[in-house]
């Protein structure tokens, strides 16, 4: 039985790479499977270049990009609708909340169905979605649960503030908590991460003092 | 997508995921060169799953949970071994027997003794 060498195994590897196949669990199967028709090929008694002549005609370009561009697609079909869902509910939500608050401010009827019904998307659905988006989309656990927190204490303060101008019971506790877990769990968090990730480190700090500046302002207002 | 030496295009479409469950019920768990040559072998060559149709369908399956998979180095290279998780086992189960069923029911049309399957 043939076996190929670790740089026959790199040229083949190579070639993957110059026909673009860039996602790597599939250049993982698509590579080992490209080697085992190889060592086919030489186990019929053909030299490697042979070999990868033969395996290359039965192997086409065309359908190896056309693999890759149909396995994103499917894996990415849930993203997909999940960011439009995303998107549509948070343009209506928005609409409503602000809707909401300009109907407030002029004493106009319906102000308060527009102003629960925004925020609560806002907060309930919206929110959580887009912090589950960023979740997927990073393969860093860290910046994974960056995201998560920061959308979900965002989604809190939303929700207690809707709770406040409702005069509902329990906006304190959800203000306060929200406030809490963004400024001692989410800022050091995004603090560390954005240093580690900017060349101008200055300019990382700047940012995170500005945030916590107008958490402290938002702090002041909220007693 | 398929390379059919025998069956036309249409008449295939659909038959490759409880193809590929049902192998990988039967063999544990296999990589993707062993499941082709494996179906190439079983049918005779009449059916061959060319890799443009397999990995799509694979890690399709993979991100469902239908599939779990085991990675192996091989020196350069890795070979990724897939099986049907807990929950994969009774998708692959469904699967093959609705095609099962599915071939009866297409028999009793089908049949030159039309009506008697």
């Amino acid at each position: 039985m043939a076996r190929l060498e670790d740089q026959q195994v790199e040229e083949l590897h190579d070639q993957l790479l110059r026909w673009g196949i860039a996602y790597d669990p599939l250049r993982d199967d698509l590579l080992d499977h490209l080697c085992c028709m190889v060592e086919y090929e030489m186990n019929q008694g053909q030299t490697f270049s042979e070999a990868v002549q033969e395996a290359l005609v039965k192997f086409d370009i065309y359908q190896i990009q056309e693999t890759q561009e149909i396995t994103l697609h499917l894996l990415t079909q849930k993203q997909r609708i999940m960011k439009k869902v995303a998107a549509i509910t948070g343009i209506i939500a928005s609409a409503l909340a602000i809707g909401g608050v300009l109907f407030k401010m002029m004493h106009w009827p319906g102000a308060e169905v527009m102003l629960v019904l925004g925020v609560s998307l806002l907060s309930v659905v919206v929110l959580p979605l887009m912090g589950l988006i960023e979740f997927k989309q990073s393969n860093v656990l860290r910046s994974q649960y960056t995201a998560l927190i920061g959308y979900i204490s965002g989604a809190t303060l939303f929700l207690g503030t809707l709770f406040r101008i409702m005069h509902w019971p329990g906006s304190s506790v959800l203000i306060v908590s929200g406030f809490v877990v963004l400024t001692f769990i989410f800022i050091p968090l995004y603090t560390v991460k954005s240093y580690q990730n900017t060349d101008n480190k200055m300019l990382a700090i700047a940012r995170s003092a500005i945030i916590i500046s107008a958490i402290a302002i938002l702090w002041g207002l909220f007693p | 997508m398929y390379i059919c030496l025998m069956y036309s295009k249409e008449i295939v479409k659909g038959t490759l995921k409880p193809i590929v469950l049902k192998l990988l019920k039967e063999h544990g768990r296999m990589y993707g060169y062993e499941i082709t040559q494996n179906v190439k072998a079983l049918t005779e060559g009449k059916i061959q799953i060319t890799e443009g149709a397999l990995y799509p369908l694979l890690h399709k399956l993979q991100a469902e949970g239908v599939l779990q998979t085991e990675s192996e180095k091989m020196g350069k290279r890795v070979r990724k071994y897939y099986k049907l998780s807990q929950s994969g086992e009774a998708v692959a189960d469904d699967l093959i027997s609705e095609m099962l069923d599915f071939m009866q029911t297409l028999k009793s049309v089908l049949n030159p003794d039309y009506g008697q399957a």
